[in-house]
């Protein structure tokens, strides 16, 4: 049984659980007020809809736990969309797929060495680069238009026993998992949270940097192609809304942003919240201009309460090692013999 | 003490002279190089048009660069500016207020608002980007709301003559008379007054500030209203300049600004950062963009110069060794031990 | 063949010195002691050997191969390894990960907590320190066991050349450290023991190097071992050691200006009661965490006290806030313990950080008047014995003492007649703790009622007329200035008071 707990514990973190039942009552919300229920197929429409966000915040949360801002997502997310859309139409479309993910890393990768070999600040860089890789999914694609493989769209949007995107998310989720405890990982973590420490122990903190830029950019790929897949055709100013997007699905996945912490299944829970509110507040009769509204209230109060529960937990951790360093003492005390 | 000599030798080569002067440098260059493309560049006409613009982005960057200097960010600009302009453009076409009824009433709501997002940032220790994000979209739809079914209403026309560079003194745009203010106004707050210097020093280090018996909560939160006036007064002069309260008015003034106290080298949550670099480098990030408007290149082709610019501008303009980015625990303890 | 030889090393930054061409060897199987003020180029020397900083001129040599200077990893390779004065552990990784980080065990690619925790187990064991709970995050241990696991991580590498930099600073008991460096000695380790602590370094080090100015000025044995003669070449000149004098005695009718009563915060204090009178310096002694930090705080304003009273000259402290509690009658004024986070604005001048607290009275309708700023803080830090030159750069270039100094020269400013000083000397050189001395007498001189915690005993001694010992979050012993003893506040410190004395008595 405790393992059970443990285990459950470990896999949820706090701020994850929060998000998680913030999602819940929203899926109540929705389920209750939709008419005639919700089905599979608007089920899948929301997930599918929310994978690509999904996606691609979770490579922003790899920055962000090593404490930098990368705001290229939109950007590559845009660029694979526009490619996929509209070039490689006669090579199979899994090889384009590797093709992009190429891509999104070789970008991620440039980040990176601007800002580790450059001694920029991410937030600056990717800012650049966020505009330069519009401007190019820009001149390759002047207006909406092209055409995604057919097979891609029924591999991503189909469903099998359970819809698509949720195997898909789901396996992001294992993998997020499995991440965290890789030797990389670990460094990511020590990276964002002191990274003087890790480079007197000998680790390469370039390295960390440029590895964790590089794979974000690999999930902003895969989150253009799951966008492709979503939307069936190419547009070089979809990206636009994600750079936000992708940084409201952190916050309201609990995921703080000082660096050394945070959740990718917390961000895959923020993501579909982000996605849900709008459907959510549609069935209750809240539509047009006021669906802002009430969204930027529903985002102020998910991350309110994620706030307030922080810092009462914070309080609790003080007295914790104030009584630690009296526990040691007593110890000492016991212990010795003057 | 030091000579006379080793302090204007010390003054000289402080980032805090050394930066804007580069930049300068950089935005007269660009201008010049801007002959390649159109026999119109440079001109007066040209450098009118810039120091016009740059006006808008400055404003908006002083507002950002106080709560950069602080550790956050705002994002909530385009929203204000909406809510801002609407609220002026409605009183006076709609409501049948007189300009500056409408003005204050337009200055009041966007301090309230800053008062609110301030308040939320900095008694709960929310990040500044979410919350500012989430009232950005508030407000958006509050703007909406406001003007339900009526098309953009129209902006009163001192504003227009103010800003839209229709009134000149001197046959010079007035908004250019306002540029040279804002940027010896935001001097002295930044950098002279009680407020600008208790940013900084909560930026610096919280902690250190609230032991040493500052408000934190009280600067904190008055950070913000400084950011959402800013915001607020950007967006009385946008209406003028544009005519017309559209709701997309601020959208494209939002990163401007960010990249304006990006290159002007201020390191968020540091308490590092001078108003001066960041008001050159805004006459340089306009400058840029209005040379690359006069490529006539594809909107493409344009987004994809201004970036490398900025990029370029970022190598070049790198801060000194003394500023290291991710602020080294161990420190360089550099005169002694 | 010596074990290191360092020649010749310089390191400038800018027009200042940090090493002068300092030339030192070491030999293999030695405690050797490096000590010196700060400024002196001990830390500069650290850094160097441990690959942070690259020096400008000069050359290491380690077990005869030349030292690639800027690199951590090639100082390792070489055989040396450090344990820093300022803790180089990583807090939101846990103890295990944290002594195996640069060589955790995988498997198929996956770091299991089981082995990693075991093999850190091992290792804890094989050191002497498998009381610490290696699945704990380091964030959530006591600062002395972050110390140790700092230690055994130095250790644990076997090396050729150990560095330890102020290893005690934090550690209640020396005899875990002293154990293990005899044994590592033994067996061949050259041990660098960087301290301000000659007692110490006297008990445990073989011989010892003096550093001034960035270069080597002297050296001593075990065997010829003279306190004032090292202190004396340390600064150049020759001092006392004596602690400054009371000026005027205190007078029986000077008034109280501190009182709390029976002040309780969380769970680490149990209900505190003490008074301190204007002009009187009231030490507070123990061993770290048994409340000090908690109360002082709470006094101060900075956090909340769960019940209570305080009164400041007669009227009720307001202490929701340190302003507030600044402006509290005569006021209540912080020295905060952790310098670096809580003390200074390190990116900003000396001047602006000293002139923090009397912003309005160098302000005119909200504008700074520059001149009037750098004339008060100048005066301030005059008295304080920070030297001028360093008024106008930043604090965060400065030493640990003149640091120290601008957070006296603000706290004066700031006018505050009750003072709640924590462990103000730690981490500062010999000379720079005299000038805080008399810093301190002088505040007490003009009225101010000072509360002291200090971890060194004879200093409390020296400064305080009475001296309360804290344990288990109360006061349990209290002795006035004629009757204090180190034992005696030892003894009470550990736990054993006398009957006589319960825990809460109001002084």
């Amino acid at each position: 049984m405790n393992t059970i707990r443990s285990i459950g514990h470990r896999i949820v973190s706090d701020g994850s659980t929060r998000a998680a039942i913030i999602l819940l009552v929203f899926l109540a919300v929705w389920a209750n007020f939709q008419v005639g229920g919700l089905n599979s197929s608007i089920i899948s429409g929301w997930l599918v809809l929310s994978l690509p966000l999904a996606t691609a915040s979770i490579g922003v949360t790899l920055a962000i736990i090593t404490k930098q801002f990368d705001l290229s997502a939109a950007g590559v997310i845009t660029l694979t969309n526009v490619l996929m859309a509209t070039s490689f139409k006669d090579m199979s479309v899994w090889l384009v797929i590797i093709l992009m993910l190429l891509m999104g890393a070789a970008i991620g990768l440039i980040n990176g060495a601007f800002v580790v070999f450059g001694k920029l600040p991410a937030i600056a860089v990717t800012l650049a680069t966020l505009i330069i890789l519009q401007g190019v999914a820009l001149i390759l694609l002047e207006r909406p238009g092209g055409s995604v493989d057919a097979d891609l769209i029924s591999f991503v949007t189909g469903t099998s026993i359970v819809p698509r995107p949720l195997i898909i998310l789901i396996v992001l989720v294992l993998a997020w998992l499995i991440f965290k405890r890789t030797k990389l990982g670990i460094y990511m973590f020590a990276v964002g949270q002191d990274e003087e420490a890790v480079h007197l122990s000998g680790v390469s903190v370039r390295k960390v940097r440029l590895a964790i830029f590089t794979i974000a950019g690999m999930l902003y790929a895969l989150a253009g192609v799951f966008l492709s897949a979503a939307i069936q055709s190419g547009d070089a100013t979809i990206g636009g809304s994600y750079l936000l997007q992708t940084f409201a699905a952190i916050a309201i996945g609990g995921t703080a942003f000082i660096g050394g912490s945070g959740s990718a299944i917390g961000t895959i829970f923020g993501a579909l919240t982000l996605m849900i509110i709008p459907k959510m507040l549609f069935v209750v009769g809240i539509s047009d201009w006021s669906q802002r509204i009430f969204t930027g209230v529903l985002i102020i109060l998910a991350v309110l309460i994620g706030a307030i529960t922080a810092m009462r937990q914070r309080v609790k951790l003080n007295e914790v090692a104030g009584e630690m360093e009296q526990a040691e003492a007593h110890q000492l005390v016991e212990g010795s013999d003057r | 003490m030091n000579t006379d000599a080793a302090a204007r030798r010390n003054l000289l080569t402080s980032p805090g002279f050394v930066r804007p002067v580069l930049l300068m440098s950089l935005a007269i260059g660009v201008l010049f190089l801007g002959r390649f493309y159109s026999d119109g560049l440079p001109s007066w006409i040209a450098a009118q048009a810039i120091l016009t613009q740059s006006l808008f982005v400055a404003v908006l960057a002083f507002g950002q660069g106080l709560v950069m200097l602080i550790g956050g960010l705002d994002l909530s600009m385009p929203g204000v500016i909406a809510i801002s302009a609407t609220i002026v453009a409605l009183g006076t076409s709609v409501w049948e207020w007189p300009v500056i009824v409408a003005v204050i009433v337009a200055l009041l709501a966007s301090a309230f608002i800053g008062l609110f997002s301030g308040f939320l940032i900095a008694r709960f220790q929310i990040p500044a980007f979410i919350i500012t994000l989430a009232m950005g979209g508030i407000l958006t739809g509050l703007a909406i709301g406001l003007t339900f079914g009526r098309k953009a209403p129209a902006a009163p026309d001192v504003v227009v003559t103010l800003f839209s560079g229709i009134g000149k003194i001197f046959g010079i745009g007035i908004p250019i008379f306002v540029f040279l203010l804002v940027g010896v106004l935001g001097y002295i707050i930044q950098a002279k007054s009680t407020f600008g210097r208790q940013a900084y020093l909560i930026g610096s280090s919280q902690p250190a500030a609230r032991i040493a018996g500052q408000p934190v909560l009280r600067i904190e939160i008055l950070v913000y209203v400084a950011a959402a006036l800013s915001s607020g007064v950007a967006g009385i002069m946008l209406l003028g300049f544009s005519g017309n309260a559209q709701l997309s008015l601020g959208d494209e003034w939002l990163i401007p600004a960010i990249a304006a106290v990006l290159v002007g080298g201020t390191v968020i949550g540091s308490g590092m950062g001078f108003w001066q670099s960041t008001f050159t480098a805004t006459v340089l990030l306009t400058t840029i963009i209005v040379v690359i408007q006069a490529t006539g290149f594809p909107t493409g082709v344009k987004s994809v110069l201004y970036g490398v610019v900025i990029l370029v501008a970022l190598l070049l303009t790198r801060p000194d060794r003394n500023w290291r980015f991710g602020k080294s625990r161990i420190p360089q303890q550099a005169l002694e031990g | 063949m010596k074990i290191l030889e360092v020649s010749n090393l310089a390191k400038y930054y800018g027009d200042a010195v940090a090493l002068n061409g300092s030339n030192l060897t070491m030999d293999a199987g030695e405690v050797h002691a490096i000590v010196g003020e700060n400024g002196a180029g001990k830390s500069t020397l650290v850094k160097v050997l441990s690959g942070i900083v690259v020096p400008d001129v000069g050359t290491v040599t380690i077990a005869g191969e030349e030292l690639e200077f800027g690199n951590p990893r090639k100082s390792d390779s070489l055989g040396l390894s450090t344990a820093f004065q300022e803790l180089s552990l990583i807090s939101n990784l846990s103890v295990a990960e944290n002594v195996l980080i640069s060589d955790l065990p995988t498997r198929f690619g996956v770091v299991t907590r089981r082995a990693v925790e075991s093999r850190a187990r091992e290792i804890l064991q094989e050191w002497g320190v498998a009381d610490i709970d290696v699945s704990l995050k380091v964030a959530a241990l006591s600062l002395s066991a972050k110390q140790r696991i700092e230690i055994v991580c130095a250790l644990n590498k076997k090396p050729k050349i150990l560095i330890l930099d102020e290893p005690t600073a934090a550690l209640p008991d020396t005899a875990w450290l002293f154990k293990h460096i005899r044994l590592m000695r033994d067996a061949g380790t050259c041990v660098i023991y960087i301290s301000h602590k000659l007692a110490e370094i006297q008990e445990i080090c073989d011989r010892g190097t003096i550093m001034r100015n960035g270069a080597v000025v002297g050296e001593f044995q075990k065997e010829n071992f003279n306190h004032e003669e090292i202190i004396s070449t340390m600064i150049g000149r020759s001092i006392s050691l004596a602690f400054p004098a009371r000026e005027k005695q205190l007078p029986t009718e000077a008034a109280t200006i501190l009182v709390a009563k029976d002040v309780k915060v969380g769970r680490q204090v149990a209900g505190v009661s003490l008074e301190v009178r204007a002009g009187e310096i009231v030490g507070i002694a123990g061993l770290e965490g048994q409340g000090q930090r908690e109360l002082f705080y709470a006094l101060a304003g900075s956090i909340k006290m769960t019940s209570g009273t305080v009164t400041v000259d007669g009227q009720v402290a307001k202490l929701k806030t340190p302003r507030t509690a600044l402006r509290s009658g005569p006021g209540i004024a912080l020295v905060p313990e952790e310098r670096k986070r809580e003390g200074i604005f390190a990116d900003m001048t000396s001047v602006k950080n000293i002139s923090v607290p009397a912003l309005s009275q160098f302000t005119i309708a909200g504008i700074i008047r520059n001149r009037t700023e750098w004339r008060l803080s100048a005066k301030a830090g005059r008295e304080n014995h920070l030297p001028e030159a360093f008024l106008s750069r930043n604090v965060g270039q400065l030493s640990g003492g003149n640091q120290q100094k601008t957070v006296l020269a603000r706290t004066a400013l700031a006018g505050a007649q009750v003072l709640l000083m924590f462990d103000p000397t730690r981490g500062i050189d010999p000379a720079a703790k005299l000038e805080v001395y008399s810093t301190l007498r002088k505040s007490s001189g003009e009225g101010a009622g000072i509360l002291l915690y200090s971890t060194e005993i004879p200093e409390l001694l020296g400064l305080c007329d009475r001296i309360l010992v804290m344990y288990g979050g109360e006061i349990v012993e209290s002795f006035s200035s004629g009757e204090a003893t180190e034992e005696k506040i030892m003894s009470a410190a550990v736990g054993r008071h006398t009957s006589a004395m319960s825990p809460g008595d109001n002084r």
